[in-house]
């Protein structure tokens, strides 16, 4: 059993276990996969796991294929919706991390992209329009162990629920973030989003939305997110790496999908992302803020791919380190002597 | 020896608060009970502050109603609090701070204490003043000047030597002056309390930190909140305990986030609690309903304040009872208990935990400001033998019949009426947790039928906690021949069973109902109650009368209400005077 959750009494039962499992794991890591030097931290939570417990974790699953994902409740997007295009790179990239499902943890919020919980074999939590975030990082800073992925809208993510989006940038959660963008409220059937562009007639702005589009991308790389990219629902090939990327990420991952609506949105169509979308260079440094910015606001072009990312302590890592050094001090855990300084 | 009440009154900052906790303390580790009241302004700065302290040998009930003795610190104090002394009572006064007309002057009970000159003198520095008062106060009271300066050390130890050395100094000046130049008798005349050897089993502390300790007695492993007035002291201790005992905590963005964050945590297995107040309370209902939805156990600590909106955010009113016990669009169920006091807001924190995890089930916990502030004397909370409950785990082992053919039913209807919850990283206990109305296996499900017999499964705990709670619901004190019967909810619980016996002193006899559990009610003692009296009065710090509002709509009652709504407690001496008027012919 490859999860360290914690739990009263189960933590307290192994106090000093926990960093030196964890030191073992990223040690393995560095010595079975050669790679850039940065990406160690990863072995913290998800596919270190994977590696320290590999045989057992083979056992379990033994490669799992994307279709192994389906949760077997039948998507019920309308056909041809982008949402199943990044379902199946989603499905992709979980395979492609030998997730198991069981350490697996899907928070969807409301709107069509909120019924994504349902269809990935794994634990699952539909909650309220625009909570995703919330939700998420409670089960990122009190559990470990597990692949924790928010899904939301553009108007779960970026109106209702805009206003976490910040704040779990900046607490840098282990945790995989997609926005399924589609420029519009399909669920509601086609009222303007935050990502409409201006001028748009929809049946909540007849006279054409009067606001500017909002841009997720410079934002999140506003807010610090610590992994930004983007991706095309119908380039499901660059999908599938970008959400595997985002799996192995360790801290916020966020994945900006265009995934059109194929009912409400006549604007936002699969023949204008095909003509607008760009794959950013190959020769592309994701290091560089700055050109991150100047590639998200390009005027002519919608560039996809992995626009930004940078290895941090995550939240996870913080509330460790604050646990270890806080074991520490004296009568740590002990309750008696808590209440035995009150008087 | 006396019971005695007495309030220092000063500007905000000056020091009038901690002087009472000083002064608290010390008399508390001189056998005395205590019982604090609080007050003071919302900015840091300024504004009128009150601290309020009675003492007793005897266990005491209430904050008492008017003072033996008054210490102001200002003109401003003096004006506020100078009708509220009691015929006989003392006012100490500082002369360089008051204006002192002749009248005043020859007034029996004033007395000038140079407060700002005494700790100037002895310490070139008048920002001791508050502990020069400590020290005349600790001298009336006859608290030993030792025990003073023990807990004078611990309180500065951290600011220094230098600093505690300053405050020993102001201490002894206004403590020698009391002796020396004080043409006052001692207010305690009686050797101080031989229970001081027993004090180790008592503690002094606070309803606030009670709910903390209680927490992490309950096995309360994560929190997250948004500091808000009067719940910020339970999120700042917990900050600082919870790392220590490897639990997990966040000050998020606001409260949605805090319950939010709260209720992932406990989706992942972990005990959660997040403590707020009023306006925490009102972005937290959305949520409240998913919680109960989904079948979750999340514990809300509201420290009730003056609303509504802003309100008065320093001062206590019992204005949330009806938002707690029904607030949500559509239909909720939840539990709400409300502690009577400090020891119980640790007992019924630790109680709201094992029932939110037993019965899956959002459990709304309803202290105040007057009690969140309140210090109090209590026996040593036991943790031996504690009962601490927690969910009812599924696992592979104990699959259910029904789950062979189709796999893991998160909610499967049981006879117990709870449903086994699979944690995340259990092997095959996938399921999806959803605000959705959905069927066994959390899938969304519209149907009439299911709609409703998911309503009776989540309403059906209420009627079970009823039921587990029994006689423990409600506490009651009914004399015999009793025919008028009050009931009170939450903090006020002392002040009425003081009002009901000093009653009974004047040969009223009147009964006392106190429920802890407030949603469900404990209907069947309750109708018991009420078809025994001729009169019922539901005495409540709020407007409208709540807990009368739910009585009505629950019990074929027709109670008569006492309500005050002024953002400070009530007075033992003013339900008394309610009651005798309602109970003259």
């Amino acid at each position: 059993m490859s999860t360290k959750r914690i739990r009263e009494n189960q933590y307290e039962a192994l106090p000093s276990d926990k960093p030196e499992r964890l030191k073992r794991k990223r040690n393995e890591k560095t010595a079975t996969t050669p790679q850039k030097t940065g990406e160690t931290l990863r072995a913290k939570t998800r596919s270190g796991k994977k590696d320290a417990d590999a045989k057992a974790a083979e056992a379990a699953t033994p490669g799992l294929l994307p279709k192994d994902y389906k949760s077997g409740v039948k998507p019920v997007w309308c056909p041809g919706c982008g949402h199943y295009g990044s379902l199946s790179a989603f499905f992709k990239g979980l395979s492609e991390n030998g997730i198991d499902p069981k350490d697996l943890v899907i928070i969807s919020g409301i709107g069509c992209s909120g019924r994504f919980s349902h269809f990935v074999k794994g634990y699952g939590f539909h909650v309220l329009h625009g909570r995703v975030l919330p939700v998420a990082q409670g089960i990122c800073a009190s559990t470990r162990g597990l692949l924790v992925c928010g899904v939301s809208g553009d108007g779960d993510a970026l109106a209702i629920g805009g206003g976490h989006l910040p704040h779990a940038a900046r607490r840098n959660p282990n945790m995989v973030y997609m926005i399924l963008d589609n420029s519009i409220y399909g669920l509601t059937k086609g009222q303007f989003s935050p990502t409409t562009r201006q001028d748009t007639v929809t049946t909540t702005s007849p006279f054409g939305v009067t606001e500017k589009r909002l841009d997720p991308l410079s934002l999140l790389l506003g807010y610090d997110a610590s992994f930004v990219a983007r991706g095309f629902s119908a380039n499901n090939n660059q999908l599938a790496t970008i959400m595997t990327e985002a799996i192995r990420h360790p801290g916020f991952a966020v994945v900006h999908v265009l995934s059109p609506c194929v009912t409400f949105n006549r604007q936002v169509t699969y023949d204008f992302l095909h003509a607008n979308c760009k794959e950013l260079p190959p020769d592309y440094d994701p290091s560089n803020k700055v050109n991150a910015f100047t590639y998200a606001q390009d005027p002519d072009k919608i560039y996809t791919g992995i626009f930004y990312r940078e290895n941090r302590p995550t939240l996870q890592n913080y509330h460790d380190n604050a646990i270890q050094c806080a074991r520490k001090t004296a009568h740590a855990g002990d309750l008696e002597h808590l209440l035995s300084t009150f008087k | 020896m006396k019971d005695l009440t007495l309030r220092i009154g000063g500007e905000g900052g000056e020091g009038v608060i901690s002087c009472g906790e000083i002064l608290t303390r010390s008399a508390a580790r001189a056998g005395f009970h205590i019982f604090t009241f609080r007050t003071y302004p919302a900015e840091i700065r300024g504004g009128l502050a009150m601290f309020q302290l009675r003492v007793n040998a005897k266990p005491v009930l209430a904050a008492g109603h008017r003072q033996d003795l008054l210490v102001a610190f200002n003109q401003e104090a003096l004006n506020a609090y100078m009708q509220d002394v009691r015929q006989g009572g003392k006012i100490l006064y500082d002369p360089d701070q008051c204006d002192e007309n002749p009248e005043f002057r020859k007034s029996l009970k004033t007395f000038p204490v140079p407060l700002t000159r005494i700790c100037k003198k002895a310490t070139d520095s008048v920002r001791g003043k508050n502990v020069t008062a400590v020290g005349v106060m600790a001298n009336l009271l006859g608290i030993p000047l030792e025990v003073v300066i023990g807990t004078l050390k611990e309180q500065f130890q951290k600011k220094g030597e230098k600093i505690v050395g300053m405050n020993i100094l102001a201490l002894v000046a206004g403590f020698q002056f009391a002796t020396e130049e004080l043409s006052l008798k001692r207010l305690n005349s009686a050797p101080v309390h031989a229970d001081r050897e027993r004090r180790e089993d008592r503690l002094i502390l606070s309803g606030n930190q009670a709910v903390a300790l209680g927490a992490l007695a309950a096995g309360v492993r994560f929190c997250a909140g948004y500091p808000i007035t009067p719940a910020t002291p339970i999120f700042e201790f917990l900050a600082r305990q919870l790392p220590r005992f490897g639990g997990h905590i966040i000050q998020v963005e606001d409260e949605i986030a805090a319950i939010g964050a709260c209720i992932g945590a406990s989706y992942a297995g972990v005990k959660s609690l997040t403590p707020t107040s009023g306006p925490g309370m009102a972005l937290m209902g959305e949520f409240i309903g998913l919680v109960s939805m989904a079948e979750l156990p999340l514990v809300i600590v509201d420290v009730q304040r003056s609303g509504p909106s802003t309100g008065m955010p320093t001062k206590s009113e019992q204005g949330d009872l009806s938002y707690a016990a029904l607030g949500t669009p559509g239909e909720a169920p939840r539990v709400v208990l409300a502690p009577s006091g400090v020891e119980e807001c640790f007992t019924l924190t630790v109680l709201a935990t094992n029932l939110a995890e037993r019965y899956q089930i959002p459990v709304i916990l309803l202290s105040d400001a007057s009690l969140a502030y309140r210090t109090e004397s209590v026996q040593k909370f036991k943790l031996k033998g504690l009962d601490v409950w927690r969910r009812e785990e599924w696992h592979e082992k104990n699959r259910h019949e029904s789950d062979e053919e189709e796999g893991y039913q998160r909610y499967a209807l049981t006879k117990t009426g709870i449903s086994p919850v699979a944690i995340p990283g259990t092997e095959h206990g996938y399921y999806q947790a959803t605000g959705l109305e959905h069927d066994e296996f959390g899938h969304p499900n519209y149907s009439p039928s299911y709609h409703l017999a998911m309503y009776h499964k989540r309403f059906d705990k209420l009627e079970r906690i009823e039921n587990e709670l029994g006689k423990s619901a409600y506490d009651t004190y009914c004399p015999e021949g009793s025919r008028i019967g009050i009931i009170s909810w939450g903090s006020t619980k002392g002040t009425v069973r003081e009002a009901v016996l000093l009653a009974e002193e004047r040969d009223l006899k009147i009964a006392h109902f106190h429920p802890i559990l407030l949603n469900p009610l404990p209907k069947v003692a309750l109708k018991e109650f009420a078809d025994r009296m001729d009169r019922l009065i539901v005495v409540e710090e709020n407007f409208t009368g709540q807990l009368a509002h739910l009585i009505r709509s629950q019990l074929d009652v027709e109670p008569m209400v006492l309500n005050k709504a002024q953002g400070i407690p009530f007075t033992s001496r003013e339900i008394l005077s309610f009651i005798k008027k309602v109970a003259k012919p």
